[in-house]
């Protein structure tokens, strides 16, 4: 219904508006003008209309008056404004006649002759008239926007002050609208039925706007300086502030003042501000203005943090004059705002404040945090009954100011920290586990972390160990993986051994999952993998070019992670590695360390623990491969004795605890290739070794594997050394002239077990696999013959060649899609045989 | 009886300098006539023609003309149908013979001046009553006089007076409304403005607005068959919506685009045409709550 209320007004206003431009366009008929002026603007007399049509109005009404102000500009002094001024005011109707009283009244303070300063005063007088909230709010926004350009910014002295008004009487009047404004906005809280409260309160929060842009103009105002700012600006705005006694307003008001005014008079009348605020009225979220002021004064100092370091113009430091954020809530003046905001020095009249030292553009002589925290205890004491929530929240704020203003003053996060921590021991617990609580700890506890780009600065603070424990296990995660993240995007390797333990100090809570996280450990879900997963990176990013201190590193590592339980399996495997690495690093230095064969034992003892440990968490085949690994870092450095222990504890692992025939025959494969590639071994242990592996592949449950199983281990028989196998095939190391395995070749081993993988995949039922199994086995004929094994002789190849052309051939025995596999791979090995015929000769005589 | 017997001849009133001369617009029944302006003790000055119709010979008992001063009130124009309006209540008349009974034939102009004459009262226009002054030509015949009538406007100025008293008041409406009203003058001339202020102290009323009406009330006759008569001349909005304790809201009211008259009292003693400032607040229920305080408006 008011929807059609506000179109027939605004059919109304437009067509008055037309009728109104012409009489002035084609006849300069201003009287006819005015009236029909008048007239649309009657329709601003409405009650009907809810704050936000009753704006949508009001758009474009001012529209309108703006024409029509523009014209009369042009017609004076034809049509005195003075005369237009006194004319207007016969209208019968008071908004009609104040609107056009504003719009003439205006027109003529930009008139060079105007008696400005008594039209302002005028004006501002007879706005009295109107006393209904919503439409006094809009009138004195009209006399505020209308005027805002005009408005005088003469000194106090001018000679032409006293009729063209001084910059204090614009100060002034602008207050005084601002004050008016606000007492018909708090009003309107209090009129109309009682259960249309929350209704009004939504209403009011429209129309909020208005009364705050007064402050906005305010802050506009050229030539103001910090000492007027001080003695009579802010004290006349908070005065009414405080006198309202409303929360919205209160809340609200003090919220634009933070924003609008600059920094440096914030620093100047920071006092004063945080006194008002312990006398708002007691339902006042105080909590919210405090942290506004904390944070706008934090960002200013790391703003001008920035421009110490970037500019070196000490000239600039001084003017300090910072992009001011740009808090204009009109939008049409943005682009003015920043010009406007900031202070000329020159102008400003006040003793020069500028030789004061300054500090990320904080006076030397001012310990903001010191007066922060001294309000903040007041505060306290003033209302015990402050939330806790939000006694964190502001702490949380000072936490942030603390580290812009005074990065390196690492006692007054203590500071915060202890007293957060107390206050915490002290309440009860439904109000530490309040959401809000939670939150405005976590923000206070990671706020650092993400601040000191050295991360461990965090923990030359005594008390924040201290608090973050107390928080709840989510709280705590989530600020270890914000270390974690922190230190991993770094990338900075921690060398130092008190750092590590700090680091995996505030890691604790992912290390020993609680809470929560600790139940569905056995889910395993995917985030812990993922946190163990940072973990394990950060366990690599322990570094130091000392390899005994690196291994101390891992040493503290160790022995934090050792807490993690069924985690570890996530997190030891990299400081296994991280282990091996020292070894090789050892062995790498042998000239440099002496006794490297002795500290080399103690590391691989060290990595047994872990690795059992590892075991333990039943990720046998890990363990497993973890040992292998192991053992042939071992065997590179010439450590024998801990290879073999490390094969053997493999081998433990596999008939303990491997028993999926799957993971058997992979074990196998881990182990043939492992063996294979060690080279220090003695004969004795090798042997023991490899015929130990070969029993186990011999004993794998199903026949192919037991088939493929035997014929990998064949190639323990065959050792071939890498760097002569490709210049030379036909070399042959003569047996035993290397006490190391790597001249370990026996033909005659390498046949017996290729017969006997024949054998067993002639024993297969399955005609495919079986066949598959032939061509496999001869592949490792062929690899033998090439690499000169006087075993095997053509004989055997033709054979078995033979053998396989009669499986295929055998047919309707099986259908062709199965051997389709087989045959090609059978095809391929014809033809490197037949392409291996024209280089050498032995091939010839193998034939199909 | 003009329509039975047409009137054999023409009169025509001219005065001098009629074209120059300021010219007021006479409100009432007559609206938009506009007359010309004399002031107390001007002379009244000019001629009056006469023009025989039909080129006839026209035979008179004599040709005068009067400057009258009257007061006529609604019953005394209702009336004494033939009457010579005007007559009784007249204050001031003054004649001048212009010819001796004759003969007209051809048109004939006379000259007639009333020296420097006392016209004691503002003329005016009321709802009732009005205060008129003219110039009346007669040509007297046998059967039926011709007459002629020509109106003209007096303003008396006066001395403003000495005593500027402020008019303040202090009314209410127990436990309900209790302000403080203030006229910065109790006496106004005509082109003055009203400034003044009220001043809330106690507001329970759900106030709509406030108007300050200009209100005339005229007085005729004397007791028991006095009528008296109230016209709202204006009416002023001078606050929207509702104050609270401790509001002052301004007024200013400028008097000069309004077609007022002057105080009078006890004209003649005849009539009165009293001037009143009403404050009147309207609340919610569209009940009116007022204060009526007297002005005295000038012409200065």
């Amino acid at each position: 219904m008011s929807n059609n209320t506000l179109q027939e007004a605004l059919t109304e206003v437009r067509q008055q508006e037309s009728q109104m431009r012409r009489c002035l366009e084609h006849k300069g008929k201003i009287m006819d003008a005015v009236k029909h002026a008048s007239t649309l603007l009657a329709e601003l007399r409405s009650s009907t209309l809810p704050p936000k049509q009753y704006y949508e109005l009001y758009i474009v009404v001012f529209d309108a008056l703006a024409y029509l102000g523009a014209f009369l500009k042009d017609s004076h002094p034809t049509h005195h404004l003075a005369d237009l001024y006194e004319l207007v005011q016969y209208a019968g109707n008071i908004v009609p006649r104040l609107y056009l009283m504003i719009t003439v009244g205006t027109v003529y303070m930009g008139m060079d002759d105007a008696p400005v300063k008594e039209i302002m005063k005028d004006m501002m007088e007879m706005c009295r008239g109107v006393q209904h909230p919503v439409r006094g709010l809009f009138l004195r926004y009209y006399l505020s926007q209308r005027s805002r350009d005009k408005l005088p910014t003469l000194p106090e002295g001018d000679e032409n002050a006293a009729t063209k008004g001084s910059l204090q009487d614009s100060i002034q009047f602008v207050i005084t609208n601002f004050i008016e404004m606000n007492k018909l906005w708090v009003r309107l809280q209090h009129q109309g039925h009682s259960r249309e409260r929350d209704k009004r309160t939504a209403e009011r929060q429209e129309l909020q706007i208005l009364v705050g842009s007064n402050l906005v103009r305010l802050s506009q105002l050229e030539g103001i300086d910090k000492t007027y700012y001080r003695e009579s600006i802010l004290p006349a705005i908070l005065e009414q502030v405080v006198q309202c006694r409303d929360i919205l307003a209160q809340e609200y008001l003090l919220d634009v003042i933070t924003q609008v005014f600059p920094d440096e008079f914030h620093l100047a009348t920071l006092d004063i501000f945080l006194d008002t605020i312990a006398n708002l009225n007691p339902g006042v979220s105080v909590r919210r203005i405090v942290i506004t002021m904390i944070e706008r004064l934090a960002a200013y100092a790391a703003r001008e943090a920035e421009n110490e370091t970037n500019t070196v113009a000490k000239q600039l430091k001084e003017a300090h004059l910072d992009d001011a954020v740009d808090n204009d809530k009109d939008g049409d003046d943005k682009g003015k705002d920043k010009d406007e905001e900031v202070t000329d020095p020159l102008t400003a009249p006040s003793a020069s404040p500028y030789t004061e030292e300054y500090h990320r553009g904080i006076p030397a002589s001012m310990d903001l945090f010191k007066v922060f925290w001294d309000h903040f205890l007041g505060l306290l004491k003033a209302r015990p009954d402050l939330p806790l929530e939000d006694q964190m929240a502001i702490l949380g704020a000072l936490t942030k100011l603390s580290m812009n203003a005074y990065p390196e003053r690492l006692e007054f996060l203590d500071q915060i920290f202890s007293h957060a921590a107390e206050k915490l021991k002290a309440a009860d617990s439904a109000a530490t586990s309040s959401k809000e609580t939670v939150d405005a700890l976590l923000a206070m506890v990671l706020a650092p972390i993400n601040f000191y780009s050295r991360l461990l600065t965090v923990l030359s603070v005594p008390s924040y160990l201290e608090l973050l424990q107390s928080q709840t296990a989510a709280s705590q995660r989530v600020v270890a993986i914000a270390v974690i993240d922190s230190v991993l995007k770094e990338q900075a390797h921690i060398t130092d051994i008190g750092d590590a333990e700090g680091v995996f100090g505030l890691l604790q809570i992912l290390i020993v999952p609680r809470g929560a996280a600790a139940q569905s450990e056995d889910e395993e879900s995917e985030d812990v993998a993922a946190d163990q997963a940072k973990i394990a990176k950060v366990v690599h990013l322990l570094y130091h070019k000392d390899p005994d201190t690196h291994y101390k590193l891992l040493v503290v590592a160790r022995k934090a992670l050792s807490a993690g339980g069924q985690l570890r399996k996530y997190t030891y495997p990299a400081l296994v590695f991280s282990t091996l690495r020292i070894a090789r690093r050892y062995k790498a230095r042998e000239s440099v360390f002496v006794d490297w064969m002795q500290r080399t034992t103690a590391l691989f003892k060290f990595i047994h623990k872990l690795i059992s440990d590892v075991s333990i968490t039943g990720r046998a085949e890990y363990a497993l491969r973890l040992y292998v690994d192991a053992a042939q870092v071992a065997d590179q450095c010439g450590a024998e004795e801990a290879a073999y222990e490390f094969f053997v504890q493999a081998f433990t692992v596999y008939e303990e605890a491997v028993s999926d025939s799957r993971a058997q025959f992979q074990a196998i494969c881990i182990f043939v290739s492992a063996l294979q590639q060690t080279r220090n071994f003695s004969l004795d242990n090798y042997k023991l070794l490899i015929s130990k592996t070969a029993v186990y592949g011999s004993k794998l449950l199903k026949k192919p594997d037991q088939c493929r199983a035997v014929y990998m281990a064949s190639h323990l028989w065959w050792t071939v050394d890498d760097d002569d196998e490709d210049d030379d095939e036909n070399k042959e190391t003569p047996e035993g002239e290397e006490s190391g395995t790597a001249s370990v070749r026996d033909g005659k081993r390498v046949l017996e077990c290729l017969q006997r993988a024949l054998r067993v995949a002639d024993a297969c039922m399955d005609v495919a696999v079986q066949v598959q199994l032939f061509v496999e086995i001869l592949n490792r004929y062929i690899y033998y013959f090439d690499h000169g094994n006087t075993e095997i002789t053509v004989k055997y190849i033709n054979g078995l060649v033979e053998v396989i052309q009669n499986n295929f051939n055998d047919d309707g025995a099986y259908d062709a899609q199965n051997i389709e596999a087989p045959k090609k791979f059978f095809d391929r090995t014809l033809d490197y045989i037949a392409s291996q015929k024209e280089v050498d000769e032995r091939y010839e005589s193998i034939v199909w | 009886m003009s329509l039975f017997f047409k009137s054999p001849l023409d009169i025509e009133i001219r005065l001098d300098g009629e074209d120059s001369r300021e010219l007021v617009e006479v409100r009432g029944p007559d609206k938009g006539k506009k007359v010309p302006l004399y002031l107390d003790g001007e002379s009244v000055k000019g001629t009056v023609t006469i023009r025989p119709k039909d080129g006839k010979r026209l035979e008179h008992s004599g040709i005068k003309v009067q400057f009258i001063g009257c007061i006529e009130t609604k019953n005394d124009r209702g009336a004494g149908q033939g009457a010579q309006p005007g007559e009784g209540e007249a204050f001031l008349s003054m004649a001048q013979e212009l010819a001796a009974p004759g003969e007209l034939r051809h048109p004939e102009t006379f000259e007639f001046e009333f020296k420097n004459v006392e016209k004691q009262f503002e003329s005016y226009n009321g709802l009732n009553v009005r205060l008129r002054y003219f110039v009346r030509a007669t040509v007297v015949r046998r059967m039926n006089d011709v007459t002629r009538e020509k109106d003209v406007w007096v303003y008396s100025y006066r001395q403003s007076p000495d005593s500027t008293s402020t008019i303040k008041m202090d009314v209410g409406i127990e436990d309900c409304l209790h302000i403080e009203f203030e006229y910065s003058k109790s006496r106004y001339h005509l082109k003055d403005v009203i400034v003044g202020r009220i001043y809330f102290l106690l507001v329970r009323l759900k106030i709509k607005h406030m108007e300050l009406s200009i209100i005339r009330r005229e007085t005729v006759g004397a007791p028991p068959n006095q009528v008296n008569e109230s016209e709202t001349l204006v009416r002023f909005e001078i606050m929207d919506g509702a104050p609270v304790r401790g509001e002052t809201i301004p007024i200013r009211l400028f008097l000069g685009g309004f077609d007022l008259s002057p105080t009078m009292r006890d004209v003649n003693k005849k009539f009165s045409a009293r001037t009143f400032l009403s404050l009147v607040l309207i609340d919610e229920d569209a009940r009116r709550y007022f204060k009526q305080s007297e002005i005295i408006l000038y012409r200065q």
